[in-house]
């Protein structure tokens, strides 16, 4: 079994084909430390999930349910995936939630292209959120969904922005009650009770401590400005 | 009228939310916010009890007249309804 570092814990695994081998690997550890948990499925549970879905191969249906058994597993630990792309500046990580086809990684690009090598992607798709000494980090893993843009680093969040398409680009606090819904449909809902109870108390700190926007932006240098110094303004 | 197995709610934040867990959640992947009010019937309605059950603990619970209750009642029903969490 080889042991990797993911989000701060020490997660054991055996990945045996291609994907999850190559995004795993710059997560390897070689330490001595237990492992925090363990993530390992059997021949039988994948050559399941390869039947139910035609459309993946072997190698895809190890990576996304490895992935689905990581987030699920760090639940217990304090952390939650949280369906967004991420970016890290400055030592602060600025994330951006929204549903799939949104554009939440053609608006990461744009900061890219605006902050150049100060800026370090975390993780363009599946970020874990997990507390550290009562302060919330993203974190990279090597789940990263579609793409394969993720960093073994974190940092602690400066803000999460819900994203939506629009003409004008506008940032404002989102209300909790409103905050709360969108983290809990940008994340894992397990159906195991005690899971799902831990996942709310997650999403509870997350609103409590970490500032979240409503973001309406369209594809410009602009929409850019507007978000940073939106969640850099004092106010 | 009770509510039925496999729901969980828990204060998020300041928020009261109704999640699905266990078998209910391959079903029913909506998220339930309530009020004050209603959160208070919800968990009356936990271990079940009448329309006029109701009634009577949100005219004890609430400085409130019985018209208003009687509305917040109906309201709460019928969202509860909707969204299928009531056993009759």
């Amino acid at each position: 079994m080889n042991k990797y570092s993911i989000a701060g814990l020490v997660v054991g695994m055996t990945p045996k084909y291609e994907t999850l081998l190559s995004q795993s690997e710059k997560y390897k550890i070689e330490s001595e430390h237990k492992p925090d948990f363990l993530i390992s499925l059997d021949d039988e549970f994948l050559m399941r999930k390869l039947s139910e879905n035609p459309h993946l191969s072997i190698s895809d249906c190890e990576y996304i349910w490895s992935g689905f058994d990581f987030y699920k597993n760090l639940i217990s630990f304090d952390g939650m995936l949280l369906h967004s792309s991420c970016v890290a500046y400055r030592g602060e990580a600025y994330i951006f939630s929204a549903p799939s086809g949104t554009g939440k990684s053609t608006h990461t690009s744009l900061w890219k292209n605006r902050f150049g090598d100060e800026l370090v992607f975390i993780n363009d798709d599946k970020p874990a959120v997990r507390f550290i000494d009562g302060i919330a980090y993203a974190c990279g893993t090597p789940f990263s969904g579609k793409t394969d843009t993720s960093e073994n680093i974190s940092a602690p969040i400066k803000g999460i922005c819900m994203l939506e398409r629009s003409e004008t680009n506008s940032i404002a606090r989102m209300g909790n009650k409103e905050a709360v819904i969108k983290l809990l449909e940008q994340t894992l809902r397990p159906k195991e009770p005690e899971l799902m109870i831990a996942t709310l108390d997650i999403v509870s700190r997350i609103v409590s401590t970490v500032p979240i926007y409503k973001l309406k932006c369209n594809i410009s240098v602009e929409a850019v400005e507007v978000a940073y110094n939106g969640m850099n303004s004092t106010i | 009228m009770k509510i039925k197995h496999g729901f969980v709610k828990k204060k998020v934040g300041d928020v009261d939310v109704v999640v699905a867990v266990g078998d209910r959640s391959v079903g029913f992947n909506a998220l339930i916010t309530l009020n004050t009010s209603a959160s208070f019937l919800w968990d009356l309605l936990v271990s079940g009890a009448t329309k006029e059950e109701l009634l009577a603990a949100m005219l004890e619970k609430y400085d409130i007249d019985e018209a208003t209750a009687k509305a917040d009642i109906i309201a709460f029903l019928k969202k509860a309804n909707d969204a299928g969490v009531l056993d009759d």
